[in-house]
């Protein structure tokens, strides 16, 4: 059979922790010996007591009795504890892999969507553990109920197996069916989380529109479909248990007849008349295991969710470390939308990228910082391939603020200094953050989650942030959009004195102004690199700002 | 559809059960028949032994079990229906749940991040109710039916038998009352460790491009990593208060066995059959045990788990309005007047806006202006009646704004995966194609509709700006006749803005402008300019001749080229 990147990870699961997924077999091995002893004991206690009785025999059913319920309790511990160790590690290794994707397919998953896997399928798979451990142990107490039956007498045994082979089929058709009705169910789930989001994110608009109820409905058109596959699999459940419970109570009564045979012609006791009764009902465990099969069946459906993202390739990490350098930046017949890009930011310069919205400022960016590494062409920093560079080299080496900071953890003093911790205030003040986070409640101590932010004022904590950082590259995609025309005036001021090489996308021809070159994207690739005055020429450029319509003087 | 304004989760739950009574008792019948092997095998079994096999009459004894087998035929017939019947009460139930929770959000508070944590921790706890309850509904179910089934079955083998046997059971019920509050108390603190690993790595996954862009994966997978740890140690705790309860279990489990052995020479004295002490062992080893553990299970872990995830859910959905706003006629005109507004978020904090009086005539274009956290977007709602002023009045076409005759656009444009078409007419959903496509193509959106009107529409793919396009198309078919752009365009490169704005101000109706820059304002008939302590309204000559600052920000945003 061949195996499936969701089965490879099941297996996997099982053997990462190698020597606990013993300890828990070794428990579940032991309890399943300690109940396999109880009937046998039962029965001699049975019998000495109908025939006298004999506290010694009683003696030894309490101290199995004891037995088994410290193995128990040593399940109960050892059990969680393995499954958490496992969970912790799932989810671990699926946040890294995540925040190590490129933002391209990063974005093929909602938020929504990964922390749902995050969150419910990595437990789905850890509990592959127990249920295997769970499963062979019950395997053995069942097997070894059938050998008890042959021990007390073989014809016990003959009766138990007549009906085993039909139940083995119908256990296989079941578990056939449940996993793609697991899988269709968390989907259309996914769904309607994915479409929740979107409605949150755009609330104002809802409430503005009076729509709410029109968009409840939306979200949850899904529903019914969600309904009809969850009915499915409690009508697949109901046949089961049908098919099961019909088959079960003929062998067991098969075998106490048997049993019931030779107690009558004196060849059992009633002792173990009693213990045949009991092996026979542990025996059918063998096949009442719909709960373990649809567990498994559920964990195989997380474990394909986890493949998933899990088999998206990671970029690629370089080794490099970056020589000393001015941080000239090169673009070497790079594909970007609708063309290519041929350019060299020297050192040290300000270069504004513009254009129309949709041209691929955003693009060329993302490639300038690899946030995205380009399908032609190279991008180098001062000589050297982006792609080579190691990964805290390159972090070291480039600094960002975007036009929406999407990650403003824990307080204002956490997120400025999230690129880098020393030099928060500082660069507060130079993203003339500084006057507005001081009137916080808490001031720079205020949790980001609770500061009532608007547009701008998240702007520039992102730009702050991005100062705080001390690299070589510092790239703005559209990073002051949001601020008023008297702070922003500032911050230009403080951009323009910066030293490092800054890349900034704008829309506004005060800052396009100030850059010492401009690169002019079109949506066909790079249409010009010249300084702005030499571009003003001509009237697309200056379309792009609107300016030719504004009154200059007045 | 919950239709009170103060719902709980609790009462959620219970009025999803009562509309589903029939169910229920059709679900408590077919689950007293399924009990019927666990009534009658002990006794049939006894009698089987007694009359039957140590008699020496093998043809009793056959009958004897034929009975067993004919009551486990029945209960397995009867198990076929239970389970359906559970589906028809946990399936509606999750519906419910799910509707109501969705209600909830869309009429909740706006969050401060929305990331998808919210959606991914809801969905999560609407599962697990329909886990939980699912457990307790089968065992609770299970154990009534076959515990009376038991106890009933073995004081008809000999009363004596339960004087020895249900004591035990008695003490562990005891035992496990105790235990339950410490149990709680960790079952509760492990699940608030899970929300803050759910809401963490929410905002880890919303911020991966920032996060990469920082090269901080590997620190952030260890922050969000401390946040599991601390998970992990409070499910130990819990598991530990689980395991102290399996002692408590196994009284209630292996007692009752031991004691009826003990008993067994006494029993026998007072002339009780061998028959009858193998068919009491029958009932409390496969019927009554199991059902032990199976209340024990279900008390301390769906039950508790249960009453957490209701108290939390009820956060989410006691904010359904009662009732839909009544909709009211759309006015003839919509001429906007302000007069003495005042307006703060709180009722003791310094208020956002004071005393604000202007006129905007019908079919005028008015531009507000001034620094950002002034009170313009504050002063936008109020304009679209989303929210009502603490002072003055506030008025379009004489009464007082109801939105479903203003077209508020705020800056975070709302588009929605589905077509092109489903997102236009948005706020008009009888709006003709030919309507839609002239729309796009008066605000500047005609290229994104080059692929009809069926395409799809991808959020994920539209830039901001071209967001704003899409809804920009919206607001402008729309019927309203007053239209507020809340910096709606402020991702739009200044050339698409002035054609947008320009778009607006030939639509038929009144236009506020919440301007983004300032060539917004020279656009304008009349400029409204906030700036905090006191507002100037006039047109541009005027504002620049008084205003200082009004004259700085236009200052600013000319390019000092030109």
């Amino acid at each position: 059979m061949p195996r499936t990147p969701a089965d490879r990870l099941l297996i996997e699961t099982v053997t990462a922790n190698p020597a606990w997924s013993v300890v828990l077999l070794l428990l579940d091995l032991s309890r399943s010996a300690a109940a396999l002893a109880l009937p046998a004991l039962l029965a001699a206690a049975v019998d000495a007591q109908t025939t006298g009785g004999d506290l010694g025999t009683v003696g030894l059913l309490a101290g199995l009795v004891a037995v088994l319920i410290l193995l128990d309790i040593a399940s109960l511990l050892v059990s969680p504890w393995h499954v958490n160790t496992l969970v912790l590690g799932l989810r671990r290794d699926l946040l890294g892999h995540v925040l190590r994707l490129g933002v391209r397919d990063r974005a093929a998953f909602s938020t929504g969507d990964l922390t749902t896997r995050l969150l419910t399928n990595t437990g789905e798979v850890a509990s592959v553990v127990p249920l295997a451990a769970g499963w062979i142990g019950s395997l053995l107490m069942s097997g070894g109920a059938l050998v008890a039956l042959a021990l007390i007498d073989w014809r016990l045994c003959v009766a138990f197996a007549v009906g085993a082979p039909v139940v083995t089929l119908i256990i296989r058709f079941f578990v056939g069916r449940a996993s793609p009705l697991m899988t269709d169910y968390m989907t259309v789930q996914g769904s309607i989380a994915g479409r929740l989001t979107e409605v949150l994110t755009g609330l104002r608009s809802v409430r503005a529109a009076g729509a709410e109820r029109r968009e409840i409905d939306r979200v949850l058109t899904g529903l019914p479909e969600l309904h009809r596959a969850g009915r499915a699999s409690w009508a697949l459940q109901g046949r089961l248990n049908l098919h099961a419970s019909l088959v079960l109570p003929l062998i067991q009564v098969a075998v106490v007849a048997t049993a019931g045979y030779t107690l009558l012609a004196g060849e059992l006791t009633p002792g173990q008349f009693a213990a045949a009764t009991a092996y026979a009902g542990m025996a059918f465990g063998l096949f009442n295991q719909a709960n373990a099969f649809m567990a498994l069946a559920q964990a195989r459906a997380g474990a394909r969710r986890l493949a998933e993202v899990l088999t998206v390739g990671a970029t690629a990490r370089g080794a490099r470390e970056l020589p000393a350098g001015p941080g000239e930046l090169t673009f070497r017949g790079v594909s970007v939308p609708g063309g290519y890009a041929d350019l060299t930011v020297p050192g040290g310069a300000m270069a504004a990228v513009v254009g129309e919205s949709g041209a691929g400022k955003s693009t060329l960016l993302q490639l300038a910082g690899r946030l995205l590494d380009p399908d032609e062409g190279e991008v180098l920093l001062d000589g050297v391939p982006l792609r080579d560079l190691s990964p805290p080299a390159l972090a070291d080496a480039v600094s960002w603020a975007f036009e929406r900071p999407a990650y403003l953890p824990g307080t204002v003093a956490d997120a400025i200094g999230f690129g880098s911790p020393g030099g928060v205030r500082e660069a507060a003040r130079l993203a003339r953050a500084d006057t507005f986070v001081r009137r916080l409640p808490a001031g720079y101590d205020t949790p980001c989650a609770d500061a009532p932010l608007s547009g701008g004022e998240r702007q520039r904590l992102g730009l702050a942030r991005a100062l705080a950082r001390p690299a070589r590259l510092l790239i703005l995609d559209d990073a002051v959009s949001s601020v008023d025309s008297v702070t922003e005036l500032h911050i230009s001021h403080a951009l323009a004195a910066h030293p490092a090489t800054r890349l900034v996308a704008t829309h506004r021809a005060s800052l396009a102004a100030r850059a010492d070159l401009v690169v002019w994207l079109d949506g066909t690739g790079v249409r010009a690199v010249a300084p702005h005055a030499d571009l003003l020429e001509q009237a697309d450029y200056r379309g792009l700002f609107g300016a030719e319509r504004e009154p200059i003087h007045v | 559809m919950s239709d009170t304004g103060r719902d709980t989760g609790f009462r959620l739950l219970g009025r999803s059960l009562r509309a589903r009574r029939r169910e229920l008792v059709l679900l408590a019948v077919w689950s007293a028949v399924e009990a019927l092997p666990a009534m009658a095998s002990g006794l049939f079994m006894a009698r089987a032994v007694d009359r039957g096999f140590l008699a020496g009459d093998l043809a009793t004894g056959l009958w004897w079990l034929a009975g067993v087998l004919a009551a486990y035929s029945v209960g397995a017939v009867a198990s076929r229906f239970t389970y359906p019947l559970l589906g028809a009460v946990i399936e509606p139930l999750r519906d419910d749940l799910l509707r109501a929770v969705v209600a909830g959000l869309v009429h909740g508070p706006e969050h401060a991040l929305p990331d998808g944590a919210s959606t991914a921790r809801v969905t999560q706890q609407v599962e697990s109710v329909r886990r939980t309850v699912t457990a307790l509904l089968n065992g609770l179910r299970r154990f009534v039916f076959t515990t009376a089934a038991a106890v009933f079955g073995l004081s008809a083998l000999a009363g004596e038998i339960v004087w020895v046997t249900i004591p035990p059971v008695l003490l562990s019920a005891a035992l496990f009352g105790l235990l339950l509050p410490s149990l709680a108390r960790r079952q509760r603190a492990a699940l608030t460790a899970g929300e803050r690993v759910s809401a963490d790595a929410a905002a880890a996954f919303a911020g991966h491009r920032d996060i990469a862009a920082f090269g901080r994966a590997g620190e952030v997978t260890a922050e969000v990593g401390a946040a599991m740890t601390v998970e992990r140690h409070a499910q130990q705790r819990m598991a530990r208060a689980l395991a102290a309860r399996s002692v408590v279990t196994a009284i209630g489990g292996y007692l009752p066995l031991l004691s009826l052995i003990v008993a067994t020479p006494w029993l026998l004295g007072r002339g009780l059959t061998v028959g009858l002490v193998i068919g009491a062992a029958t009932y409390l080893t496969m019927h009554l045990d199991p059902a032990m553990k199976t209340l024990t299970d279900l008390v301390g872990g769906s039950g508790l788990q249960l009453s957490v995830t209701l108290g939390r859910l009820t956060e989410t959905i006691r904010a359904v309005p009662a009732a839909p706003p009544a909709t009211t006629p759309a006015p003839a005109t919509a001429d906007v007047r302000a007069e003495r507004l005042t307006f703060a978020y709180d009722p003791g904090a310094e208020p956002v806006l004071r005393d604000l009086s202007f006129h905007v005539p019908d079919g005028g274009h008015l531009a507000v202006i001034g620094p950002s956290g002034i009170g313009k977007s504050t002063l936008a709602l109020l304009l679209a009646g989303l929210g009502a002023p603490d002072g003055g009045l506030v008025t379009v076409g004489g009464r007082p704004p109801a939105r479903d005759h203003v077209a508020l656009l705020p800056q975070e444009s709302y588009v929605f995966t589905g077509t092109y078409r489903d997102n236009l007419r948005y706020l008009h959903p009888e709006a003709t194609d030919a309507d839609l496509l002239d729309a796009a193509r008066a605000v500047g959106a005609g290229p994104l509709v080059e692929g009809g009107l069926d395409a799809p529409l991808d959020p994920g793919a539209l830039s901001l700006g071209q967001r704003q396009l899409v809804a920009l198309a919206r607001a402008y078919v729309s019927p309203a006749r007053l239209v507020v752009l809340d910096e709606a365009t402020c991702h739009l490169d200044p050339a698409a803005e002035a054609r947008a704005e320009r778009a607006f101000r030939e639509r038929p109706g009144t236009l506020v402008v919440i301007a983004h820059r300032a060539a917004s304002a020279l656009r304008a008939d009349e400029i409204l300019l906030l700036d905090g302590a006191r507002a100037w309204s006039g047109r541009h000559e005027t504002l620049v001749a008084e205003s200082p600052l009004y004259a700085e920000l236009v200052g600013a945003q000319t390019s000092p080229v030109c």
